[in-house]
C-alpha cells in the first residue's frame, strides 16, 4: 500500500484526516497498506500544536492508516472497498459482497535534530535581540541524539456492497479506521517542542450509491460521517506564542520583545517558557462527500476519476497547560501575570482538509494480468490556516489583556502534492484460485523545508506493497497483504526559526488479513467478456 | 468543560480506542498532573535536603505601573506615608483663609463665635475704623480734636498708611500666622524620610512654612490633617495646633492615576528558608533602587487626575490667646523689641502672632516726625517714629497728655487685646476658632506635579517601598538568596555565583509592620559551625553594600545561622546549569 505525502501533509495539519477528505488517492493507498502514515500524525498534531505554537505546524506528512480494503483495491477495482476508493465502481458489482480485514501496522519514525541557529542559555530570559553575546550558549548548536518513536497499532475495517437493481443501481457501506497515528518520543528529547506523544485516530461510516448510466459507464457518490479522536502532548514554547509576546509588549509591562510566531531562535526554547501542553480527548464530528466516475470504454481498459471535496475538521476536547513556574504563577502577579499551576479548559481545533482529484487507469493485458496506475493531485495549498481556540477562565489575565478565550489562526505553507503509483495484478495458477498484487509508488512532499518538523515527517516517499489472495471457493476468499513505505532520509537545513532542522527517517510496515465473501445471485453480465478484475 | 461525545458514537469510539489501548505506550498520553509543593517539616538536626535556586532575570525597561486610587489605597498605609511627595507652601492657603475671613459677609460673620468675630474685626482694622477706647491711644483722640484733625489721620501719618488702609496688610498677617502659628508646629518642621548619613534618625527638615505631603495624604484626602496638625508637645510646651477640623482637602479626582516607569530586573531573587529548606522569593527592587527610575525620561512619572485648583472644603483654624492680659512694652530697651513680655510667649499664641505681624507690617516705615499745630499756629503735639519702629508722641503747650511711647507692635498689641475681648469676653475666653469653607490651596495642580516629580527624581530611594509594592513578589521567609550578575555586565570581582544574606530591608512591610522580625544574631556566612570565621562581607557587589555576601563554587562548604538560632551547613554541589545552583543544606545545631 502506498503511503502518500499528501496524507503526510494532512497529518501536519494536526488533526485526524477525514478519510473522505483525503480523497480516493489516499484511500487507495490506505487500502493497500495498513500503515499509519506520517501525514496522519501531522494531521492530528499540527493543528493542535499550532494552537499555541504557530509556525512549526506547517508541516505535511504523518501517518495514515493506509490499509483500506486490500492491496487489490483501487479506484479501478470492483470490490466492496470501492465505497472508499471509487463509489462508481460499485455499479459494476454483480453480487453482494462483504469484505472484512484485521491487521497491524508497525514501524518507526526517527529524527536527529541539528540545531543550526544561535540560542541563549536555556535558563535565561533575554527576550529581545540583540542578545548579549555572553548569554549565547556556544554549546547549543549541533547534532542531538536521535529520537525515535515506535509505531504499532492494530487496524480493522469492513465493507459491504449490494447491487440493488441489476446493472443499474448499487449500494455500498463501510466502517473503517482510515487514519491512526500513535507516536511516542522521549519526553525530554530535542523534539519535545514539536511533539512528545500523540494518538490520533479517525473512524468513518460511509454510504455510497452507484448508478450505472451505461453498460460501460457508472457514476457514484458517497457521503461519510467522520469521527475523529486526538490526544497529544508536547512542550509549548511560550517564546513562540504571539499572544504572550503581545501581552509583554503592551502596558503595563511595555517590553518590546521578539517573542511570537516569528521569534528568532535566540529567544526560543527557554526553560521558563517551556510549558507542557496536553490536548485531551478531542473529538471531531464531520461529514464529507465524494463523486466519482468509472468507465470501461473498451474491454481491457478501466478508468476511474474521483473528486473528494474535503471538509473541515473540528476537534473539540479539553486542554491542560502546565504553568507551574513561579514566573507565571507569582513573580509578576502584581503586573497581572498570575496563572494557576495547571490551566485547564476547552480546546477546539479547526482546519480545512483539502480537495483531492484522483485519476486511475487499469489495463487488462490478458485475462490473468492487469496493470494500473493512479495519479493524484492533492490541493494542500487549500489549507490556509489552522484555527485553534482555547477557552478557560484560568487563561484570562485581564491586566495583560489576555482573554479567557483565544483563537489563533496558524498559517501553513503547504504545497500541492502529486502521487504516482503503479500496480500489477495477476492470476498465477491454472485454477484461478491464487492471485497476487504488487505496487510501487511515489508521493511528493507537501511540506517545505521551512515548515517541516517531527510532528509531520514528510518527504520524498517511496512505497511498495505485495498481496496474495486465495479463493477458497467461489464465494469465499482470504487475502493477505503487506506494505513497506518510507521517506528518503531527508536532511533539512532551512527550517524556519531552526525548529525542524535535522534528519528525518520514516519506515512503516503493515500486514493485514482479509476475508471476502460474496453471496446472492450472481449478476448476469450485460456483456459477458467485460468485467473488471475482482479483488 | 464540555466534550462532544454523543452516546450513539460509542461503537465508533470503541473502535477508535482499540488501537490506542493496544498500542499502549505509543501515543496514548496520560493527563498532565502538576505536583503541588507541600509544606515540609522543620529540618531535623543531622538531616540534609537539597535545594536548587535560579538566577532568572527579567530585565525590563520602561516598565510601567499605573496606580489608581483603589490600587493605591490597597497598599499598606506605611508604604503610602513613606512616599514623600512635596512640601506644600502654606502661605497661599493661609492668605486665602484670612482673606475669606476678612471678607465674610456680615450675616455669616455674625454666626461666628465672638472671638472669631473680633479676629475678623482686627483683620479689617484701619486708622479710620479703629476704636481706641480703652487703650493708651485714647488720648490721641483728644489731641487730634485739639488740632482739628481726625485721629485716624494722625494714626495714618504715624503708620504711613491712608486712613482707610489696614494697619496690618494681608501679606504680613499671613506671614506671621504661617511662621508663628504653623511654623512652630513640629509637624511642619520635620518629616519622616529614609535613614542616611545626613539623616541618621530618618528625620528630614520640611521647607519653611510648608506642609509635608505624602502619597498617603493624597490618596486618603488628608483625612488625618486635624490630627497631624492638632495639639502636640513642643519645647515651648503644648502647641495647641492650628487646625481643629478639616474636611475635603482633596487634590485628586476619582480618576487620579499615578504612572511610574521603572527599569529593573522585575523578578525576585530566589532564596531559601532554612527552617524547612523551602524555596522563597526576595523582592529585588531595593537592591536596584538607585537605577530603577529613569529620571532623565520626562515621562518617568505621570500624575493625572489632580484637581485643577485644589481646595479645602471645610477647615477650622484655631489660635489661642494667652490667658493673661499681656502688657505692651513701655521701654525701648532692650533693643530691638522692647520690654513687653509678649516676646517670651510661645510663637503660636495670639498675642505673639499679633506683634510679629505688626513688626512685619511696619518694618518699612521710614523714620519721620509729624508735627501738629493748633489753629493759632502753635505746635500742639508731634508724632515720631524712628528706624526701630519706636513711636513717641509729644505734646506742647499743655494741649493734653500724649500716649506713652512704644513700639508699633506694642501699640497694636494693646489695641488687639482690647478689641479681641469686645463683647464681654474675659481674658482667657477669646481663643479664636473660625471655620471656613472652600478655601483654595493656592497652588495649581501643575505646580504640584512638577514639584513631586522633581522631589522624587532627586531622591528615588523614597519610592523604594512603593516600588517594592509595585512588584510585591516576596514570598516566604528567605534567610539568603542567590545572586548572579547580569550577563555582559560582569566584572571579574562580580563574576560567578553569590549567596546574599537577607537584610532588614528584604522583609516586606504591611499595615501591621514587618512580616517578621529581623532576628538574626549572626548575619552572614561562616567557615565554621561555631560562626567564628566569617567568610562573607559587605563589599560592593552589583552596587550592593548592605548584604553579607559570599561567592560560591561547587565544593564550597558554608555555615549559616537562621533567625531562630539554628545553624546549618551548606554544601555547594555541581551546578545544574549556568544560572542555577544546587545546595545541600544540613542542619548541624
Amino acid at each position: 500500500m502506498p503511503v502518500r505525502s499528501d496524507d503526510a501533509s494532512l497529518l501536519a495539519l494536526s488533526g485526524p484526516p477525514n478519510p473522505s477528505e483525503l480523497g480516493s488517492d489516499r484511500r487507495r493507498a490506505a487500502s493497500r497498506s495498513p500503515f499509519f502514515r506520517p501525514r496522519l500524525a501531522a494531521l492530528a498534531l499540527g493543528p493542535v500544536l499550532a494552537l499555541l505554537w504557530p509556525g512549526a505546524q506547517a508541516h505535511a506528512s504523518g501517518l495514515d492508516v493506509p490499509h483500506i480494503g486490500t492491496t487489490f483495491s483501487s479506484p479501478t477495482t470492483q470490490d466492496a472497498a470501492a465505497v472508499y476508493w471509487n463509489p462508481a465502481m460499485l455499479g459494476f458489482a454483480d453480487s453482494n459482497e462483504v469484505l472484512l480485514g484485521v491487521g497491524i501496522a508497525a514501524g518507526s519514525l526517527r529524527y536527529q535534530r541539528d540545531r543550526l541557529g544561535a540560542y541563549q542559555y536555556a535558563d535565561g530570559l533575554d527576550f529581545a535581540e540583540p542578545i548579549d553575546p555572553a548569554s549565547i550558549d556556544p554549546n547549543k548548536p549541533g547534532a542531538y541524539p536521535e529520537v525515535r518513536s515506535p509505531i504499532f497499532s492494530p487496524n480493522a475495517g469492513g465493507f459491504a456492497a449490494f447491487p440493488l437493481i441489476q446493472d443499474r443501481l448499487a449500494l455500498g457501506l463501510g466502517v473503517y479506521v482510515p487514519y491512526a497515528a500513535p507516536l511516542s518520543f522521549d519526553e525530554e528529547g530535542a523534539q519535545r517542542f514539536a511533539l512528545q506523544s500523540a494518538f490520533i485516530a479517525v473512524s468513518r461510516i460511509s454510504a455510497a450509491l452507484s448508478v450505472k448510466v451505461h453498460e460501460r459507464v457508472s457514476l457514484g457518490a458517497s457521503v461519510s460521517y467522520v469521527l475523529g479522536f486526538a490526544q497529544l502532548r508536547r512542550i509549548q514554547d511560550f517564546g513562540a506564542v504571539d499572544l504572550f509576546g503581545d501581552a509583554l509588549a503592551r502596558p503595563p509591562i511595555n517590553q518590546p520583545n521578539d517573542f511570537g510566531e516569528d521569534a528568532p531562535s535566540t529567544v526560543r526554547e527557554l526553560d521558563v517558557l517551556a510549558r507542557p501542553f496536553a490536548l485531551n480527548d478531542a473529538f471531531s464530528h464531520g461529514a464529507s462527500f465524494s463523486v466519482a466516475l468509472a468507465a470501461n470504454p473498451i474491454d481491457p481498459l478501466w478508468l476511474g476519476l474521483t473528486y473528494d471535496h474535503g471538509s473541515r475538521a473540528n476537534f473539540r476536547g479539553t486542554f491542560q497547560l502546565d504553568m507551574n513556574d513561579e514566573f507565571f504563577t507569582q513573580d509578576l502577579a502584581s503586573q497581572g501575570l498570575s496563572f494557576p499551576p495547571l490551566v485547564e479548559g476547552d480546546a477546539a481545533l479547526s482546519f480545512r482538509l483539502p480537495k483531492r482529484l484522483m485519476f486511475g487507469a487499469a489495463y487488462d493485458i490478458s485475462k490473468t494480468l492487469r496493470v494500473d496506475t493512479n495519479l493524484a493531485y492533492v490541493f494542500w495549498q487549500d489549507v490556509d490556516t489552522f484555527d485553534i481556540t482555547l477557552d478557560s477562565e484560568q487563561l484570562a489575565q485581564p491586566a495583560l489583556e489576555i482573554p479567557r478565550r483565544t483563537t489563533v489562526g496558524l498559517r501553513r505553507d503547504w504545497v500541492g502534492a502529486i502521487h504516482v503509483e503503479a500496480s500489477a495484478r495477476a492470476v498465477v495458477d491454472k485454477k484461478e484460485k491464487v492471485r497476487v498484487s504488487g505496487t510501487l509508488g511515489y508521493h511528493s512532499p507537501a511540506s517545505p523545508d521551512a515548515t517541516i518538523d517531527v510532528a509531520s515527517p514528510d518527504g520524498q516517499r517511496l512505497l511498495g506493497a505485495l498481496g496474495v489472495a486465495y479463493q477458497i471457493n467461489p464465494r469465499v476468499a482470504v487475502l493477505a497483504d503487506g506494505e513497506l513505505q518510507g521517506i528518503l532520509p531527508r536532511t533539512v537545513t532551512a527550517s524556519d526559526y531552526d525548529l525542524g532542522n535535522g534528519r528525518y527517517n520514516l519506515l512503516l510496515g503493515t500486514f493485514m488479513l482479509h476475508l471476502q465473501a460474496r453471496f446472492g445471485s450472481k449478476a448476469k453480465p450485460a456483456k459477458p467478456p467485460v468485467r473488471p478484475i475482482e479483488s | 468543560m464540555s466534550r462532544t461525545r454523543p452516546p450513539w458514537s460509542l461503537p465508533l469510539l470503541t473502535t477508535l480506542a482499540a488501537p490506542c489501548l493496544m498500542s499502549a505506550g505509543s501515543g496514548c498520553a496520560d493527563e498532565l498532573v502538576v505536583q503541588e509543593e507541600l509544606p515540609q517539616a522543620e529540618l531535623p538536626v543531622g538531616e540534609t535536603r537539597r535545594i536548587e535556586l535560579r538566577a532568572l532575570r527579567f530585565e525590563v525597561e520602561g516598565f510601567e505601573k499605573t496606580l489608581g486610587l483603589d490600587e493605591l489605597r490597597a497598599l499598606p498605609q506605611t508604604t503610602l506615608d513613606g512616599v514623600w511627595l512635596l512640601d506644600l507652601e502654606l502661605s497661599p492657603l493661609v492668605q486665602n483663609a484670612l482673606t475669606q475671613l476678612e471678607t465674610l459677609p456680615a450675616d455669616e460673620a455674625a454666626q461666628l463665635p465672638q472671638a472669631a468675630q473680633n479676629m475678623r474685626t482686627l483683620l479689617k482694622i484701619t486708622p479710620d475704623n479703629v476704636d481706641l477706647e480703652g487703650t493708651s491711644l485714647e488720648d490721641l483722640i483728644g489731641l487730634s480734636q485739639a488740632v482739628g484733625i481726625p485721629h485716624a489721620e494722625a494714626l495714618g501719618e504715624v503708620f504711613e498708611i491712608g486712613v482707610s488702609d489696614k494697619f496690618i496688610d494681608i501679606e504680613s498677617n499671613t506671614q506671621a500666622v504661617v511662621e508663628g502659628l504653623i511654623g512652630s508646629h513640629p509637624a511642619t518642621q520635620l518629616r519622616d524620610g529614609p535613614v542616611d548619613e545626613a539623616h541618621p534618625d530618618g528625620k528630614w527638615p520640611v521647607a519653611p512654612n510648608s506642609l509635608p505631603i505624602t502619597l498617603g495624604d493624597v490618596v486618603n484626602n488628608f483625612d488625618d490633617l486635624a490630627e497631624r496638625f492638632g495639639p502636640t508637645e513642643t519645647e515651648f510646651g503644648v502647641h495647641p495646633g492650628f487646625i481643629s477640623e478639616a474636611e475635603g482637602l482633596s487634590v485628586v479626582e476619582d480618576e487620579f492615576e499615578m504612572t511610574v516607569k521603572v527599569n529593573l530586573n522585575a523578578l525576585p531573587y530566589k532564596g531559601a528558608d532554612l527552617t524547612d529548606v523551602s524555596g522563597c522569593s526576595v523582592n529585588s527592587t531595593a537592591s536596584q533602587i538607585d537605577t530603577v527610575f529613569p529620571v532623565d525620561d520626562p515621562e518617568w512619572m505621570r500624575v493625572e487626575g489632580l484637581v485643577p485648583d485644589p481646595s479645602i472644603s471645610l477647615m477650622t483654624v484655631v489660635m489661642n490667646e494667652n490667658d493673661l492680659y499681656i502688657p505692651s512694652g513701655t521701654n525701648k530697651e532692650p533693643l530691638p523689641l522692647g520690654n513687653s513680655p509678649v516676646w517670651s510667649l510661645p510663637p503660636w499664641e495670639f498675642e505673639r502672632v499679633v506683634v510679629e505681624m505688626t513688626r512685619l507690617a511696619t518694618a518699612d516705615i521710614t523714620p519721620h516726625c509729624t508735627e501738629y499745630e493748633l489753629a493759632t499756629m502753635v505746635e500742639a503735639f508731634s508724632a515720631c517714629i524712628d528706624d526701630t519702629q519706636w513711636v513717641e508722641f509729644e505734646t506742647f503747650n499743655d494741649v493734653g497728655n500724649p500716649p506713652p511711647p512704644s513700639y508699633t507692635w506694642d501699640v497694636v498689641l494693646e489695641l488687639a487685646q482690647v478689641r479681641l475681648h469686645d463683647g464681654g469676653l474675659a481674658e482667657g475666653e477669646a481663643d479664636i476658632a473660625f471655620t471656613l469653607t472652600d478655601v483654595p490651596l493656592g497652588i495649581p495642580a501643575e505646580a504640584i506635579v512638577e514639584e513631586i516629580r522633581t522631589n522624587l527624581a532627586a531622591n528615588p530611594a523614597a519610592l523604594e517601598d512603593l516600588a517594592e509594592n509595585l512588584t510585591d513578589n516576596t514570598e516566604g521567609f528567605a534567610d539568603f538568596y542567590y545572586w548572579r550578575a547580569p550577563a555582559g555586565q560582569v566584572s571579574a570581582e562580580e563574576a560567578g555565583d553569590w549567596l546574599f544574606f537577607v537584610t532588614e530591608d528584604d522583609i516586606p512591610v504591611d499595615d501591621d509592620g514587618p512580616a517578621r522580625p529581623y532576628a538574626y544574631d549572626n548575619p552572614g556566612f561562616f567557615a565554621d559551625a561555631e560562626l567564628g570565621d566569617k567568610v562573607s562581607s559587605l563589599d560592593a557587589i552589583g552596587g550592593d553594600t548592605s548584604h553579607e555576601k559570599v561567592r560560591v563554587d561547587a565544593g564550597d562548604v558554608l555555615y549559616i545561622q537562621d533567625d531562630a538560632g539554628r545553624v546549618y551547613r551548606i554544601d555547594v554541589v555541581d551546578k545544574p546549569s549556568l544560572k542555577r545552583i544546587a545546595l545541600d543544606v544540613t542542619r548541624v545545631q
